[in-house]
């Protein structure tokens, strides 16, 4: 603006109009109009030249100086001092200390400016990052479903078969829900549906699992149909319904040892709840062919029980080589599917020895015994009844002793049994029996119906007197032929109901040899052929040696031998499959 | 062991025999389904004594398959030689015998792999 009013005088000198300055009236105002919008950033140095007239403000215009000048309206020409014809023009000057205020508002807004752009670059940065937290944000049903994937699992293990009973008789099942007519029903054949578990776990910490699992089971109950009210009856339809019942429910304690610091015995576990009892299902994993057979001291005794155990493996060395497996535990008498009615409690115990060290489970040689120590399930006040023999209420053992030796391909064992009141009629006969055995009438003619009563009498006596002991030898194992999908595999057992009967029509031997088809990592079949023997020849069991076991003779049973006591043998071609996952 | 002593039981016994006739059918039908299942046998298993597992043939350290899911196993080293679900635990037992490969493994109930040991 100096530069303008320094032209402007120039120009002036230049036409030698003396003091007069000639400018536009627009000039002037733009030039004073820029001058105070922008504020001046020197003073006007220049207007002392002009001598204009000049006057400082007082109040708020204290900061401005007024300068005026005279302008001629007829010709426009603008004049420094006042003269005919002009009349005086006034402009507002900022004086040099309101330029700094104003200079110093200037740079203060500047700052400002400068400030709110920094602001609002970094509301831009964080506004950027909130943006990509939030599309990093997984949402919680994600992160729920992530966990849950990781501590549930859920699985399933489905046996299935078919049986052709070549020749059919009493005795006991080869695996559970299975049974078959006795005598006189050769060619029955079946499919069954042995196993369908649901297998639930959760494990909300490393240090807790809890595992659910529900089996089927075949509704045989009471066959009684149901009155309803005074004048409506249900006919009962259970029989033969496949229902679902608890197999497993228990809560396990993985790490109570590696908590303690103990490294051998790291993998041990506490369980407590219905739990496997501690030889049944090692002994299945052992043999790997349970979906087509039992194995033996089941075909007596529940494979699960209430009760709480500790069990796993002792490992040693810088290998971790497994020495010792265990486990033991105290449970009802009654199995998972029976009242407890005791007022005692069982122990149980099984200890497997690897003296080589065992890499896995059941590397190389193996020695592993069983023992059990109960009561049969009775209530007290039956239990505590004066009786000359105990019966159903006695004392119960079981001893196991088992020398397997296991490889990558095959594995062979040799088991020895032996138990005291560990085998009743109901085990005996537990695929199907004689209907006086289970209290009903069966539909032969008197004589035959007799003696059916007597021969059941007579297992009741043999078997379930309250001092009976048992006796069993066993063999089994598998080979797997190399480069194919086989596995030959089998079990041959002998079973003694009771050592303490000369000969026993109840004894039996029982095998089953077949072959196993992997399928798949899934799938697996198995044809064999599964048999029940009755081996003694057949007799009559004198009446006077039974009542030495306690026998009682039926009403109206009149003879001193008790006929044809030894049962006929069940032969069978079975088809097996399992579905596991 | 044969007994005489049920005259109604050798009655019915009778009639299975007036079944035996079907009886048969249902043995060949069993015997053919045998015949079948000999037959796939013979078809060779993926990784056969003559034909080593792809990319295997410096055995896989045991450990580095633990943590491991038996889908993971199976995609490396084909099929199993053989797998039988434990019944203590839910999991499953996982055998290798083929040349390349001789393993066993045992799973946790959800596949996963929890201890491996290596046998040749």
């Amino acid at each position: 603006m100096l530069t303008l009013f320094k032209g402007c005088t120039s120009t002036l000198g230049r036409r030698r109009r003396g003091s007069v300055v000639l400018l536009s009236w627009s000039a002037a105002i733009l030039s004073t109009a820029l001058l105070m919008l922008t504020g001046a950033t020197s003073p006007l140095y220049a207007q002392a030249g002009f001598a204009p007239s000049v006057t400082s403000g007082t109040s708020a215009a204290a900061a401005t100086t007024t300068m005026t000048l005279w302008t001629d309206p007829r010709t426009g020409q603008v004049f420094t001092r006042p003269g005919r014809g002009r009349v005086p023009m006034s402009f507002a000057i900022v004086n040099p200390a309101a330029q700094r205020v104003l200079q110093q508002q200037l740079e203060d807004q500047k700052a400002e400016t400068a400030r709110l752009a920094r602001q609002l670059n970094e509301q831009r940065t964080q506004t950027t990052a909130v943006a990509k937290q939030v599309n990093d944000i997984t949402p919680a049903w994600q992160n729920y479903v992530g966990n849950l994937k990781n501590k549930v699992s859920v699985g399933t293990l489905v046996w299935f078969d078919y049986g052709l009973f070549t020749h059919t008789g009493w005795g006991p099942q080869w695996l559970t829900q299975f049974n078959a007519p006795g005598p006189g029903n050769n060619m029955y054949n079946s499919f069954y549906l042995n196993r369908a578990y649901i297998n639930f776990l959760f494990s909300p910490t490393e240090d807790w699992t809890i595992r659910v699992t529900p089996n089927i089971y075949t509704m045989t109950g009471p066959t009684t149909n149901q009155l309803v009210g005074r004048n409506s009856a249900y006919s009962n339809s259970l029989i033969g319904n496949l229902g679902y019942r608890l197999k497993y429910a228990y809560l396990q304690y993985n790490t109570p040892f590696k908590a303690l610091d103990i490294r051998s015995m790291a993998k041990d576990t506490i369980q407590i709840g219905e739990i496997p009892q501690p030889e049944t299902a090692w002994e299945e994993d052992l043999y790997g062919f349970r979906y087509v057979n039992l194995t033996t001291w089941n075909w007596a005794e529940s494979s699960t029980f209430p009760g709480i155990a500790i069990q796993g493996p002792i490992t040693f060395g810088p290998e971790d080589l497994q020495y010792i497996d265990y486990n033991i535990g105290v449970f009802n008498n009654g199995g998972f599917h029976a009242l407890e009615l005791t007022n005692t409690t069982q122990f149980q115990g099984r200890v497997s020895i690897y003296p080589f060290g065992a890499k896995w489970r059941f590397d190389g040689l193996g020695l592993t015994s069983y023992y059990t120590y109960g009561w049969n399930n009775a209530t007290p006040d039956t239990a505590n009844l004066p009786a000359a023999l105990k019966g159903s209420s006695a004392v119960q053992e079981r001893v196991a002793e088992i020398v397997a030796y296991t490889a990558e391909t095959w594995g062979l064992a040799f088991e020895y049994d032996w138990g005291r009141n560990a085998w009743s009629v109901g085990n005996e006969f537990s695929s199907s029996g004689p209907p006086a055995a289970f209290g009903l009438t069966p539909n032969l003619n008197a004589a035959l119906t007799l003696d059916q009563q007597a021969y059941a009498n007579l297992a009741g006596a043999l078997l379930g007197n309250g001092r009976a002991y048992q006796q069993g030898f066993n063999f089994f194992g598998h080979y797997h032929i190399p480069g194919t999908r086989l596995t030959v595999f089998g079990w041959l057992k002998q079973w003694n109901p009771n050592t303490q009967v000369a000969t026993n029509p109840f004894d039996f031997q029982y095998f089953v040899v077949g072959v196993s088809y992997q399928w798949n990592e899934y799938l697996r079949f198995a044809l064999d052929t599964q048999n029940t023997l009755f081996y003694h020849d057949q007799y009559n069991f004198p009446v006077s040696y039974a009542k030495t076991f306690g026998f009682t003779a039926p009403t109206g049973f009149k003879s001193a031998t008790i006929p044809d006591v030894v049962t006929r043998d069940t032969h069978a071609v079975m088809l097996n499959a399992e579905f596991a996952f | 062991m044969r007994s005489s002593r049920f005259n109604a039981v050798d009655v019915c016994q009778d009639v299975s025999k007036r079944r035996s006739a079907s009886a048969v059918r249902i043995i060949a039908a069993l015997a053919l389904a045998a015949g079948i299942s000999a037959c796939h046998v013979i078809e060779p298993w993926p990784f056969d004594s003559s034909s080593p597992v792809p990319g295997s043939e410096s055995p896989i350290p045991a450990r580095q398959w633990i943590g491991k899911y038996l889908s993971d196993v199976t995609a490396k080293l084909g099929p199993p030689t053989s797998v039988q679900p434990m019944l203590q635990t839910a999991g499953q037992m996982i055998v290798y015998s083929r040349p390349g490969a001789h393993y066993i493994f045992e799973t946790a109930p959800n596949g996963k792999i929890v201890s491996a040991v290596q046998t040749d």
